[in-house]
């Protein structure tokens, strides 16, 4: 009890400082007064008297220090102290504080963003209810393992048998017209069943989302917009609820709107979500199509039990179904796994991390190095405090206590900095792939980003703190007194470790400038991949023909015969043509193959092809190398013999030895037209620079029409400056007809390629700052070290040395920087590079010509930051340098 | 001052308390010479230590302080005794007393022996 309250006015005695320093000193000055008064009656002179009371006193500043002691929390109060102390010393020097301070903070940006970035995208939970509970279900093809969409048959199998998913919600991606109202557009819709809200346990902004039966054969349509749409399109209508709206030439009935921040980053943005309805001939069609599934186990079960147990029902639906299901099985994850794998994230993470913390070892390395030449210049300071009478241990505190201020300021601004660094980022991404992204890509540099810069920034600055609060504690109280000359010298063991973080420093900079260049080099590869077709100039635009104006395969041949006519003619366009599966729309096409002449194989062993519906000037717009025969041509009208051009790759698999031209293919099990092959053209990639060839055909549109198609125009100059032309022509033949997507080809190949650009370019920024840093780093060294062997130099001048054998002191100094770095750097490196060894394209991560370009380049920015202390130190005249004291 | 005895560690605590006792409030100086005289001039008192461990028993509210004039009417800050003071001495002082009663049992020359 005594003990705390005593405690409890020690605590209260940290504030209010001032205040009772002057009520203690009052205190001694009355006492004094007081005892000389006494002594004055006792017969003393009145100089003698205050003398004499003063003596009795004793040391009024270890009165006092005792007092204080008493009176707070001791630590508490040194603390308060150095930090008042480290202050003053941080602001002596602002020059160098700032610097420091800067240096730190770029280099803590990096982590934070690094974190930021982790945290937004992975760490967090998905915002949906117990988001443990959710599982991805999708179908797993054997032996290939390629993942596709579950076929709805087994899906309702699955969904009926499964006891381990309290319910299986399926969802599919589409695309829906909508009219009335001011315009005509197409917009993203999401088919999914009516549980799939329940299921992730999320409700609508306004009204409600789908009930049971909503996705009923027969049901009067439904739907639920999203809060952008009602938005832009309805103009927060606030009788949106109960509205009926017109999607694919159906009324439909608004029944919700979902909440802004709502997003399933599975299926990107959605502007409307329908009902999807199973149909009976669905359940009993074992190839048809397909549908993605979510889960939510039932309550005790674990993602392993589903999968088990799924994995079990699928075995049982292969062996009542082998026709179909032999080959099939389930693929279960957690969905927050799923969208996981589906960012891309997961490998390049700790990679990011390992070297983002490179950059703030460098970071830390150089100002601990400065750190510590001002801690010998401090030399004389310190030893001053120590006698009189300052432990070892208050001045090793202190100089921590100083470091870490330096840190946390750095930490405050390399936070601030970080908001930059996430909004590049974001920026950085193509818009449409945003969409995928959780929160559509934003980053928010939030508290949890702050309380992590602090704690990275503390850490820092207690680890680098500790080297020069060592030795500036460990000076010699006698010697370093005594040296009058004012001149401070470093200790051979502090030099030592001085030299070792520089070459610390120049190994994590080699390893981050390869890294760098590995990224550097495989972006380059990837735009001189060729893509089997000409990007450049290419404007491409989706339009879907409306089911009852185009009801007739010769009403939709004649729309895109006339619109690619039409455009062709068009000024600032070289040519035009449409196609049903255009490389980089992210729409593909396929069906399966059966050659003519063998016999068919099983369902589960039937090879596919992609098919690309197009119209005859395709392969000259799209720049589509023909090999042999020719391509498709206007004549080959929808009386004339069916013909159909195969890829390289087609013909290689199919026709291994033999020539396919005049040869026969049917496409699609119960088809029985006959296409006659008439020629061979290039691979295209479809989805990626680095895919791997699959087999394509390309057949007429005059042939096989189809009302979804992909149009592309080849512009004479900017082909973004055609948008209108492009609206003119679709309008001059049917104004009813949205257009939807219009993107450049590059832009589209962009989108791909965009995450790695991103990421490419963020090393590269980094592997630029930690050269300029390790650079600053070894001028520091070696320009320390050759200023304190002024003298020497000197001398050996005098003695005759030329200016170029004093150059080769400096460099060979430098020499022994590199040739230390150069193993720890390249075995980092080496790591590194097998870290990033997935996104690699064109290039091994052990790639020796990078290995030794980065040397070079590193050994040459080092030697230019030798070059400064090197000139200084031939300029030395002697006779100065022998005075120089 | 030559050999004055030092005051024992914690004991000066009890004679502050026994002085405000019997003095009623009185500033520093005056605590240490009553303190002095009490002791017949024996102890040498350190008046460094005192303004710690006035501190510390106003910290544990055993005594109270505020500013005043002294009979010179010069400016001094005078402590009292408070209620938690008085108890504090009654129970200092008897455990003194039992431990000097046991201590001079010890060392009274052999009257249990005679």
């Amino acid at each position: 009890m005594k003990a705390l309250r005593r405690w409890i006015a020690r605590a209260s005695g940290l504030v209010g400082h001032p205040r009772r320093e002057r009520e203690l000193a009052d205190e001694i000055e009355s006492h004094l007064q007081l005892h000389t008064d006494d002594n004055i009656r006792r017969g003393m002179t009145p100089a003698e008297a205050r003398r004499q009371a003063v003596l009795d006193l004793g040391s009024t500043e270890a009165l006092k220090e005792a007092y204080r002691d008493q009176r707070g929390v001791p630590f508490a109060d040194h603390f308060l102290q150095d930090l008042k102390y480290a202050r003053r010393a941080l602001c002596r020097d602002p020059g160098f504080t700032a610097v420091a301070v800067l240096t730190i903070a770029f280099g803590i940006a990096g982590p934070v963003v690094t974190f930021t970035m982790t945290k937004a995208w992975i760490l967090d939970p998905l915002p949906f209810a117990d988001p443990d509970t959710l599982i991805d279900l999708r179908r797993l093809e054997m032996p290939s393992g390629d993942v596709r969409g579950l076929i709805r048959a087994d899906f309702l199998d699955l969904k009926r048998t499964t006891q381990t998913v309290r319910e299986l919600a399926g969802y599919g991606e589409s695309e829906v017209r909508i009219t009335g109202g001011d315009r005509a557009e197409r917009l993203r819709s999401a088919m999914v069943t009516a549980n799939f809200f329940d299921v992730l346990g999320v409700h609508a902004g306004r009204g409600r989302t789908f009930m049971s039966g909503d996705d009923k054969d027969g049901e009067p349509c439904v739907t639920v917009i999203s809060d952008a749409l009602w938005r832009d399109r309805f103009r927060l209508d606030s009788a949106i609820e109960g509205r009926t709206i017109r999607l694919d030439d159906r009324d439909c009935t608004v029944v919700g709107v979902m909440a802004p921040n709502f997003q399933f980053t599975l299926l990107g943005r959605v502007d409307v979500w329908q009902p999807l309805v199973l149909s009976p001939e669905d359940a009993v069609d074992r190839i048809g199509r397909g549908v993605r599934a979510v889960g939510r186990l039932a309550p005790g079960r674990t993602v392993d039990h589903a999968r088990d147990e799924l994995a079990r029902i699928a075995s049982d639906l292969a062996a009542a179904h082998p026709d179909t299901n032999k080959n099939r099985s389930v693929r279960v994850l957690r969905l927050a796994d799923e969208v996981r794998l589906h960012h891309d994230m997961g490998f390049i993470v700790p990679v990011l991390f390992a070297m983002v913390g490179c950059v703030l070892l460098i970071a830390c390395v150089n100002v601990t190095n400065v750190m510590l030449a001002r801690a010998s210049t401090r030399r004389r300071e310190m030893a001053v405090r120590l006698a009189l009478g300052a432990s070892r241990r208050r001045i090793v505190g202190q100089w921590l206590v100083e470091h870490v201020l330096l840190f946390v300021a750095a930490s405050l601004l390399g936070a601030g900095l970080a908001i930059y660094g996430a909004e590049w980022i974001t920026n950085s991404i193509p818009l449409e792939n945003r969409q995928y992204l959780r929160n559509f890509a934003q980053l928010t540099v939030g508290w949890g980003s702050l309380l992590f810069a602090l704690s990275v920034g503390t850490l820092c600055g207690v680890v680098f703190g500790w080297i020069p609060a060592w030795s500036g504690a460990h000076v010699n109280v006698n010697d370093d007194l005594r040296d009058s000359s004012g001149r401070t010298t470093m200790s051979r063991g502090m030099a030592r470790v001085r030299s070792t973080l520089v070459v610390a420093e120049v190994a994590l900079a080699l390893a981050l400038l390869i890294s760098a260049g590995l990224l550097v080099q495989t972006a380059r590869n990837l735009t001189k991949i060729d893509l089997g077709f000409e990007p450049a100039r290419l404007l491409t635009f989706r339009l879907a023909l409306d089911e009852a104006h185009y009801s007739t395969p010769a009403a939709v041949r004649t729309f895109y015969e006339r619109l690619v006519d039409d455009l062709a003619g068009r000024p600032g366009v070289t040519g035009a043509a449409a196609g049903s599966f255009v490389p980089f729309t992210g729409i593909d096409q396929g069906a399966e193959l059966f050659i003519d002449g063998s016999p068919d194989p099983k369902p589960s062993d039937t090879p596919g092809t992609a098919i690309d519906q197009v119209t005859p000037s395709y392969a000259d717009v799209m720049g589509v190398r023909v090999r042999q025969g020719r391509f498709l041509a206007a004549s080959d009208g929808p009386e004339a013999p069916k013909v159909v051009v195969v890829n390289d790759t087609l013909a290689a698999r199919h026709f291994p030895g033999r020539d396919p031209i005049g040869a026969r293919i049917r496409l699609g099990r119960d088809s029985t037209d006959l296409w006659t092959i008439v020629g061979i053209v290039g691979d295209v990639k479809n989805y990626e620079p680095t895919d791997r060839p699959e087999s394509q055909a390309y057949v007429s549109i005059a042939q096989r029409p189809r009302r979804l198609m992909t149009v592309i125009v080849r512009a004479t100059g900017d082909p973004e400056a055609l948008a209108s032309t492009i609206r003119g022509a679709v309008a001059s033949i049917d104004p009813a007809e949205p257009v939807s997507r219009i993107f450049t080809m590059e832009k589209m190949v962009n989108f791909v390629t965009g995450p790695f650009r991103t990421i490419s370019t963020f090393v590269t920024f980094f592997g630029v700052l930690t050269l300029l840093l390790s650079a600053v780093g070894v001028y520091g060294v070696i320009a320390y070290t050759f200023a304190q062997r002024t003298r020497e130099i000197g001398i050996r001048m005098a003695l005759g040395a030329r200016r170029l054998d004093v150059a080769a002191l400096v460099m060979k100094q430098l020499r022994q920087f590199l040739v230390a770095a150069i193993v720890p750097g390249i075995a980092l490196a080496w790591g590194l590079g097998h870290a990033l060894e997935a996104m690699l394209v064109g290039v091994t991560p052990t790639d020796s010509w990078i290995y030794i370009t980065m040397s070079a380049l590193l050994a040459a920015v080092a030697a230019l930051a030798a070059l400064v202390p090197a000139r200084r130190a031939t300029a030395i005249d002697p006779m100065t340098a022998l005075r120089y004291e | 001052m030559g050999d004055k005895t030092e005051v024992w560690q914690g004991t000066l605590a009890l004679m502050v308390l026994k002085t405000l006792e019997t003095m009623g409030p009185l500033h520093g100086y005056g605590i240490a010479r009553r303190i002095e005289q009490t002791s017949g001039d024996a102890f040498a008192l350190n008046y460094g230590t005192l303004y710690p461990a006035l501190l510390k028993l106003e910290q544990e509210g055993s005594i109270a302080s505020e500013w005043g004039a002294s009979e010179n009417n010069r400016k001094a800050k005078y402590y009292r005794l408070t209620r938690a003071g008085r108890r504090e001495l009654a129970r200092a002082a008897a455990e003194w007393q039992q431990t000097t009663d046991i201590l001079a049992r010890f060392l009274s020359p052999g009257e249990e022996g005679a």
